[in-house]
């Protein structure tokens, strides 16, 4: 059985990530992931981690990939994959993972692209770039202690800009007419998509699954990769797992 | 001192085991386990307590003594254990308790097994109940009188099981501690008691642990008792409070009521009812009043020792536990936290730590060392390896507190 472990922020970050990914699956492989498929690392995750590197990089207007904050931003992210080994081999009866399994280490961003093509410029990449060199770092680390590629699940960072719900608008709606990059995470963003800025709200009602179980479909991959430039790659690995 | 205690099959605990420190600290979110293990601890130490040969309890085991108390997704085949090593001086204890179902298509007959070992010379003395012939009784105490034991062998058995037996376990509550709410037994309140007056009449002490009750609902009570009666108690009590609140002036009891007077300089003594001092006052006052004590029990076990306690007063609090500890020697301290100001005091003595977690497949709570846990991660960044220190024979991972609240926050600290 393939698992997908997902590391996030709240609730609805689990949610997107989660159909966002059923959709390539069923996609490329006609395969129907469930809930079963699925791991919540539930409060393990890099939020802070991710807050603290963009401020850094803010305040010191240095977003170098071996800075002192970024080696900072890294090891605690380090330390974040190894808990998250831990976690996943202690809930699953000390079966870890397998190169089978996926982890995706989701993060907001909380700063807008206001154009997709930003994304492209260093005060955005490099936190993704960031994140890659963490992965390979517990790669590292982990073939240290013993581990190899067969114990470890394949890591696949995913920011976006400035939340997890421009993925879903992606989907919603026509980016050529409203500039959704342009939109604050919060109220707009989460408006615009659950009709609310109240997620536990949205959660409770339904709202929430409802328009993402409606627009993260198949069909919509088109316009993801299209519009949101940090999700390609997933996409292309994803659709080569 | 207590060095090892050990569940197996108590509610999520399938098998536990702690290492006791002066202090030991037990973390894990919500519905982990934690409350369990320290609920488990008291059981077995009350049902150790029923079995003294002079309590005049029955030491008869019911269907309640396991049913109610072994994992829920677990057979009745699945005997019911606790287990500990004691030690004083030389010398050391290990004893065993098994409670098992005596017939599977009856399952009102409650058997037990006990096992006490004593370890002085290099030939352990080993006394059985229960094995050879089945039995419903907790009779091993009562067999004890009967055997060949030298004098110190008796002082070390009774001071042993008299450790075990006064086992206090607390959740403290500030409506309790304040006298605004109080327990109810078969929903009736409990009347209040006065400890003086029952002092003046008998010549005896209270028990102030025992009469302290989970939540605190005596304290008021009791601290009215020992200004009255116990000057050396309550001077150890004030001057607790006042490492606190250094405004905290005394107890002063006016019209039959307990008040909190302070001192704000000058000529000002203004004085408060319990019910208009803060929860964290009262709260630390319980806490006071448990090291003010003469004679502590071998461990106190406290919940949730940081709420209404302010980050800054967490390390005083801590300090006060030590300095009564006297290392274990005197009492030990078990704590539970979901707080990491707590956590952070205890950087430098991470194998006092234990992780709880319940894994929700098998409803099973597991237990890490936070020690062992984050030993891995010396070689991941700042945890670098010259900062493993070795005592007892063992190396201790020497954390920052800042790094140690980093680990928390970021989630870390809650899945090693």
């Amino acid at each position: 059985m393939k698992y997908i472990a997902i590391m996030r922020d709240g609730f609805s970050d689990y949610c997107v990530i989660k159909y966002f990914v059923s959709a390539v699956f069923k996609h490329h492989y006609q395969l129907e992931l469930k809930d079963d498929n699925f791991f919540d690392m539930e409060s393990l995750n890099i939020t802070d981690a991710v807050a603290k590197y963009v401020s850094n990089s803010d305040k010191k207007k240095d977003c170098g990939l071996y800075t002192q904050h970024a080696e900072e931003f890294k090891t605690r992210i380090v330390k974040v994959l190894y808990a998250a080994s831990v976690k996943f081999k202690r809930e699953r009866k000390d079966a870890g993972f397998s190169n089978k399994d996926i982890l995706v280490m989701y993060s907001d961003a909380e700063k807008m692209l206001k154009d997709k093509h930003n994304y492209f410029k260093d005060w955005a990449y490099t936190l993704n770039a960031v994140l890659r060199l963490s992965v390979e770092t517990f790669y590292d680390t982990m073939v240290r202690k013993g581990f190899n590629y067969e114990n470890l699940p394949l890591i696949l960072p995913l920011i976006l800009f400035p939340s997890s719900e421009i993925l879903a608008a992606s989907c919603m709606f026509d980016f050529n007419r409203e500039n959704f990059r342009e939109l604050k995470a919060k109220p707009a963003l989460k408006q615009k998509v659950y009709g609310t800025d109240n997620i536990p709200s949205a959660i409770k009602t339904g709202k929430l699954d409802e328009v993402l179980s409606n627009f993260i479909v198949p069909e919509s991959l088109k316009d993801v990769y299209r519009e949101i430039p940090e999700s390609r790659k997933l996409i292309q690995i994803l659709s080569h797992c | 001192m207590f060095k090892l205690i050990k569940l197996s099959n108590y509610r999520t605990h399938v098998e536990t085991a702690l290492h006791l420190k002066d202090i030991t600290l037990i973390i894990g979110s919500n519905n982990s386990g934690k409350s369990n293990l320290l609920n488990g601890l008291h059981y077995f130490s009350t049902l150790v307590s029923a079995a003294f040969p002079e309590s005049g309890k029955s030491k008869e085991l019911r269907k309640g003594n396991y049913f109610r108390h072994k994992h829920s997704l677990s057979s009745s085949d699945v005997p019911l254990c606790f287990y500990c090593e004691w030690e004083k001086g030389h010398i050391k204890i290990t004893y065993e308790l098994r409670l098992y179902c005596m017939e599977q298509s009856s399952p009102d007959q409650i058997g037990c097994k006990e096992k006490i070992v004593i370890h002085r010379d290099s030939v352990p003395k080993i006394f059985l109940h229960g094995y050879e012939e089945a039995s419903r009784e907790m009779l091993l105490r009562t067999k004890l009188k009967n055997e060949n034991l030298s004098p110190d062998e008796i002082s070390i058995t009774n001071t042993f099981f008299r450790s075990l037996s006064f086992l206090y376990y607390y959740h403290f509550q500030p409506s309790f501690l304040k006298g605004s709410a109080s327990p109810l037994i078969r929903g009736n309140i409990i009347e209040k008691k006065n400890y003086s007056e029952e002092f003046a009449r008998s010549g005896k002490f209270p028990n102030i642990s025992a009469e302290l009750g989970r939540e605190g609902a005596n304290f008021l009570e009791l601290v009215r008792f020992i200004k009255e009666k116990d000057e050396i108690g309550y001077g150890k009590f004030l001057g607790y409070l006042k490492r606190f609140v250094k405004s905290f002036n005394g107890i002063i009891i006016d019209r039959n009521i307990t008040k909190w007077q302070f001192d704000m300089g000058g000529n000002s003594f203004p004085y408060f009812e319990s019910g208009d001092v803060s929860d964290g006052l009262v709260k630390a006052g319980a806490v006071a009043l448990l090291c003010a004590m003469r004679n502590p029990p071998a461990i106190i076990m406290i919940e949730e020792i940081e709420n209404g306690i302010n980050q800054k007063n967490v390390s005083e609090f801590l300090s006060w536990l030590e300095g009564v500890s006297e290392g274990g020697k005197n009492t030990q301290f078990i704590l539970t936290t979901h707080s990491p100001s707590v956590i952070r005091e205890f950087s430098g003595r991470l194998d006092s730590v234990y992780n709880l977690h319940l894994r929700a497949k098998d409803y099973r709570t597991t237990v890490t060392n936070l020690n062992d846990a984050i030993k891995p991660l010396v070689n991941m960044g700042r945890i670098k390896e010259e900062d493993i220190a070795e005592r007892d024979g063992k190396e201790i991972v020497q954390v920052s507190p800042y790094e140690l609240t980093e680990l928390f926050y970021d989630g870390i600290l809650g899945e090693i």
